[in-house]
């Protein structure tokens, strides 16, 4: 037995604070439900971040009998789960301030649930633990979308996000099954090891293009993204926000952490079926978001896009993928949560905010939005000056040490297409 | 003891699943379905635990059984809320986010 | 083998059997009964009173909650079998555990209550 339950201290700490939120909930009054419950969350979540990096070490740790595995990368992508929620908070406070809504203790503590849920997802080294943290933080997610009374696009944009989310989850468990019954056991060390042992079957690819297919529902890549546009565009704008955050830096974490160690050495057999995925996702992501009048439809889209530049980074496994993964994951997540904490800013601030027209004129009314929009899609394009440039250039340059020059081609015609409809956004004419 | 039974019955029912998912318009159809590939995986997961003589696989099933109940509740909770909106189950009748 | 054909035979006779009792009644009804059938004796109300509207009207199904709150808790006493199984090898540590799984779903209950699921009216 090696539990070592020093190392889950932070994230006990959060699923005790949340359990304590839900009591607290019950026994305060409603008035001043919001700001208590704001303020709270942010101090936890804060706690939280510091035990996180107490945790911080450069070799990886064991807990639970090798259930869970620590090491840097899990850890830093802890911390940035964290933060966004953090940020996630700040827009909620306001925008449940202008639309009341009537569960507001439910809201925050579900959000916690949901950081919980992708904090276990990135540390799973095992796959029951993989897919019950992938539930935790996917059924949070689907109430935080439902939540708002009388908001018909929450409900439907939920309903889908339901559907879409729990065939992923189903095929994940038919894909673990399989891989179960080729190996007998259920941590990643030991399949890895007895994998490589037995060697390529069929039924072993069978397993592994049904795992990938199920994190490509959840990272909504092409043949699997119908739901996104409509869950980000029907969802309340934080919880756009924190979906377009949390939910994809956990998937693409627990995605790489999954295929790095465990499938890498028949990156042979896999990697061309997500280069193939990867060039489709980018360029359909960048084509579908040019006749976008919706602006949060044009963000899904893009998210869409950018989905397959990160996927595009995994076929680097085993040099740089994950270096580069997490890197632009960084830069991504502040990216994101900029341009959805923008369009809960105008929303909120009564400016409406969603179709392009209304943003024509910006400038005029409140010039230093307008420049932060500037900012921020300039990023999100990848123009030099901005993070989202480095990102890029890590990722162009990590493709191209490892000779697939095509596929740094494609990231490059992709950034400059979504250039094209970021700037036609900006240039609205008022 | 051959397994193979164990396979056929579980690919019969994620096939049953997968064509529910695609084919049917009514929601709670889906959660059938939704359900039926869940149970398909359960099948084959108990029937590997058998083959290996370890109990990793059925373990794995009491935590899907429990987290398909949960999922089942917030769905259906969501189908509820949409009903009271529409007064509709169908699928065909919540499209209204396209435009 | 052949313990197994005999539960099956006794599955088949169970099956007959259960598909016998509940419909005597009926079945000796519709031998011994005189049939005198008219119209106003397929209506709802026997006694004469006219119906108001239509009785396989959808009406809304409000104790979805409780069933959905005895689904919940049903299921999760599933991790308690496998923790009664193993309950020696685990001693001290798992009783702790199941207290603490115990304890989480007391919460939940507590919250199902304090939310008024379980109200019945």
């Amino acid at each position: 037995m090696n539990l070592n339950l020093e190392l889950m201290l932070p994230e006990g700490f959060l699923l005790i604070s949340a359990l304590l939120m839900m009591v607290i909930d019950l026994v305060i009054s409603d008035r001043q439900k919001n700001s208590f419950f704001s303020n709270l969350s942010i101090v936890v979540i804060a706690i939280t971040m510091l035990l996180t990096s107490g945790t911080v070490s450069m070799e990886s740790n064991l807990a639970f009998n090798g259930f869970i595995r620590k090491d840097l990368m899990v850890v830093l992508s802890q911390l940035l789960l964290l933060i966004s929620g953090i940020f996630a908070v700040l827009l909620s406070h306001n925008y449940i301030e202008k639309f009341s809504l009537k569960y507001k203790g439910e809201y925050y503590y579900t959000l916690l649930f949901a950081l919980l849920g992708g904090m276990l997802l990135v540390a799973a080294n095992e796959f029951s633990t993989l897919f019950v943290s992938l539930e935790v933080m996917s059924i949070s997610v689907y109430i935080l979308v439902a939540l708002f009374k009388d908001d018909y696009r929450g409900k439907e944009a939920a309903l889908k996000y339901f559907i879409m989310g729990s065939v992923g989850a189903a095929i994940l468990v038919y894909g673990f099954a399989i891989l179960y019954g080729l190996t007998g056991v259920t941590t990643y060390d030991g399949v890895s090891e007895l994998v490589n042992k037995n060697g390529v079957t069929l039924a072993l690819l069978f397993s592994i293009a049904l795992v990938a297919v199920a994190f490509l529902f959840k990272t909504g890549a092409v043949p699997f993204h119908a739901w996104v546009p409509d869950v980000y565009h029907g969802a309340p704008t934080p919880v756009t926000a924190f979906m377009g955050a949390v939910v994809k830096v956990a998937s693409f974490v627990a995605f790489l952490r999954l295929f790095f160690p465990v499938f890498v050495s028949f990156a042979k057999n896999w990697t061309p079926a997500i280069e193939l995925v990867a060039v489709v996702t980018m360029f359909a992501g960048a084509l579908l978001a040019l006749n976008q009048n919706n602006l949060k439809r044009m963000l899904a889209y893009s998210a869409v896009s950018h989905t397959g530049v990160i996927l595009a980074a995994f076929v680097t496994v085993p040099a740089l993928a994950s270096f580069v993964v997490l890197f632009y994951l960084f830069v991504y997540v502040f990216v994101t949560l900029a341009a959805f904490g923008m369009l809960s800013l105008l929303t909120t601030k009564g400016l409406k905010g969603e179709s392009a027209e209304d943003w024509g004129g910006l400038y005029k009314k409140s010039p230093f939005l307008a420049l932060s929009a500037v900012v921020i899609f300039m990023s999100l394009a990848g123009i030099p000056p901005f993070a989202g440039f480095w990102a890029k250039f890590y990722l162009l340059t990590a493709l191209l040490r490892e000779g697939f020059i095509t596929l740094a081609l494609a990231v490059v015609l992709s950034s400059l297409m979504s250039l094209y409809f970021y700037l036609n956004h900006l240039s609205m004419p008022s | 003891m051959s397994p193979i039974g164990f396979f056929i019955l579980s690919a019969l029912l994620f096939g049953i699943g997968i064509f529910g998912i695609v084919a049917r318009r009514n929601v709670i159809s889906l959660f059938f379905s939704l359900e039926l590939i869940l149970n398909s995986a359960n099948v084959l997961l108990v029937g590997f635990s058998k083959l290996h003589q370890n109990l990793f696989g059925e373990v794995f099933v009491f935590f899907v059984l429990a987290v398909a109940a949960a999922e089942a509740a917030v769905g259906l909770a969501i189908v509820v809320a949409l009903y009271r909106l529409t007064g509709s189950v169908n699928t065909e009748d919540f499209s209204r986010l396209r435009w | 083998m052949e313990s197994y054909l005999v539960l099956f035979l006794f599955f088949l006779i169970a099956l007959v059997v259960a598909g016998l009792v509940p419909n005597i009644n009926l079945i000796t009804n519709k031998l011994l009964k005189i049939d005198r059938s008219v119209k106003e004796k397929y209506e709802p109300y026997e006694c004469g009173i006219p119906k108001i509207y239509p009785l396989n009207r959808r009406y809304f199904a409000f104790f979805y909650v409780v069933a959905l709150v005895f689904l919940l808790f049903d299921l999760e006493t599933v991790f308690l079998f496998p923790w009664a199984v193993a309950f020696r090898d685990l001693g001290i540590l798992g009783l702790v555990e199941a207290f603490i799984f115990i304890a989480i779903l007391l919460i939940g209950f507590l919250y199902a209550i304090a939310k008024g699921a379980l109200k019945w009216e």
